[in-house]
């Protein structure tokens, strides 16, 4: 038993764990860009506009993950596109990630204080270099904590993909314990996997808070 | 007698409020090239509120405030009130420098870095340039070995002095000066003002907000009261703080009685 999980379940679930760990790197990159932009929108755009990011945030976090890669997958080919199954679920962890990413980016920024875009502002900076080199940097470090949990949040939704047959790690698992009748020693195979990959996610964080830790007021 | 010279800042009538709050409600003021003038006055009276409007951090709702040839902030050609562009914003507040009550450092960045900074980014100075002129102010304000530190590591008067250090560094054309000894200790102060009472010895033209009166007595030209959104009275420094007419600046100096009255 142990013989076929590691000579055939490893590497046919180390293929779903590549495509697993592939996805959620590519939503959550697009994610934190998504969420960049529609961060600093919510805080510096007029009401006019701001209302439709304000719309978007609240809307994609009210609805569970599963929708969003349903609707991606169902609704992208109606308007003529054709998209693969994993893009789908890129196109709507992305779209999911974006909005906990946006909140995560304007409560950074939030919370530092307004005089420092006064400063800021005295010096004669205009408004994307005071962003870059101002604001930015210093909500960064706040920002690490909660963005690591969104990151590690879109690993796991990857797991919903599944659903509309991408194989990846627990498709990859369910389809060798069909094969094989080794159910409790792949999951548990498969758990460790994720386990290691979101691990690795949060070490990552707490370097990154190392790195921005001689930040003090 | 000699013609006098064009003001360098002309405020005219300005006004502004937050809400059904009128803050300032009509001041009217002008500043010479190279003179120095203290405002003083109650809290609330809208001294910070005007200095923030001269650096168009705050917008005013009416008037005008002039640098030079310039309007800040606003096109008022054919009586119309526009926004100026951004980057014609950002130009003028170049030539005003600022410098805050709680001195706001750039807490990512070294003490060099927060006065090379706008150098680079904003004046276009090379590194080598940027950095020579940066040391230069430093060693102005008597903070030459502080070149590596970062702003949490300095005392407040520390802080403050490299404050003006950044903000005088971009060649100004005009100094606001908001409070910025109000959140120091008493025997701290003392070395911030004898920064700016050097810089005002050098010729710059400066606005000072502040509650030093002896400060004020000694290095301005020309001290004005506020209250309420107006000037109440201006005049001579040592005239005025002594022989104020208005009751309202009776009452604001009784506490300092004895030193003036």
């Amino acid at each position: 038993m142990l013989t076929t999980l590691l000579h055939q379940g490893l590497p046919q679930m180390a293929q779903g764990l590549l495509v697993t760990v592939g996805m959620g790197l590519q939503a959550s990159i697009v994610g934190i860009v998504i969420g960049v932009l529609v961060g600093v929108g919510l805080l510096y755009l007029p009401a006019y506009v701001g209302w439709i990011f304000r719309v978007y945030v609240d809307v994609v976090r009210g609805l569970p993950p599963l929708v969003l890669i349903f609707s991606a997958y169902y609704l992208i080919p109606v308007s003529g596109i054709n998209v693969s199954a994993f893009y789908s679920g890129v196109i709507a962890l992305a779209f999911f990630s974006g909005a906990h990413f946006a909140e995560v980016v304007r409560g950074g920024i939030d919370s530092i204080p307004q005089t420092q875009t006064q400063a800021a502002k005295a010096i004669g900076l205009r408004f994307w270099p005071l962003m870059r080199w101002i604001l930015l940097p210093q909500a960064v470090r706040r920002m690490v904590p909660p963005a690591i949990n969104a990151t590690v949040e879109v690993i796991k939704g990857t797991s919903l993909v599944s659903l509309i047959g991408v194989v990846e790690l627990v498709l990859a698992t369910q389809q060798f314990t069909g094969s094989t009748f080794i159910v409790i020693p792949a999951y548990g195979l498969a758990a460790i996997m994720y386990f290691a990959v979101n691990f690795s996610i949060s070490r990552l964080g707490g370097v990154f808070e190392k790195r921005y830790a001689y930040l003090q007021y | 007698m000699p013609v006098e010279p064009e003001p360098l800042l002309i405020a005219k009538d300005v006004r502004k409020r937050f809400g059904k709050l009128e803050v300032l409600k009509g001041v009217s003021m002008e500043v010479a090239e190279g003179e120095v003038v203290g405002i003083i006055g109650p809290s609330g009276s809208g001294k910070s509120t005007f200095l923030k409007c001269i650096d168009f951090i705050e917008e005013y709702d009416g008037g005008e405030i002039r640098l030079g040839e310039e309007v800040i902030g606003y096109d008022l050609a054919n009586g119309r009130r526009t926004r100026l562009r951004e980057a014609k914003i950002v130009r003028q507040r170049v030539e005003i420098g600022m410098v805050f009550q709680s001195f706001n450092l750039f807490p990512h960045f070294t003490v060099g870095q927060n006065i090379v900074f706008g150098l680079r980014k904003v004046r276009g100075k090379g590194r080598k340039e940027a950095e020579e002129a940066a040391r230069t102010w430093l060693s102005r304000v008597g903070l030459s070995e502080k070149w590596d530190a970062f702003p949490y590591q300095l005392s407040g008067g520390q802080q403050q002095r490299v404050a003006i250090a950044r903000a005088v560094a971009l060649e100004p054309r005009v100094m606001l000066f908001d409070e910025v000894t109000s959140a120091l200790d008493p025997e701290i102060v003392g070395e911030v003002l004898a920064v700016m009472g050097d810089l005002a010895s050098s010729g710059m033209t400066m606005i000072v907000v502040s509650h030093e009166m002896l400060f004020i007595k000694e290095v301005a030209d020309r001290v004005v009261f506020m209250d309420e959104g107006v000037i109440v009275e201006e005049g001579e420094p040592s005239e005025l703080l002594s022989h104020p007419e208005s009751e309202r600046m009776k009452a604001f100096l009784k506490r300092f009685k004895g030193i003036f009255l």
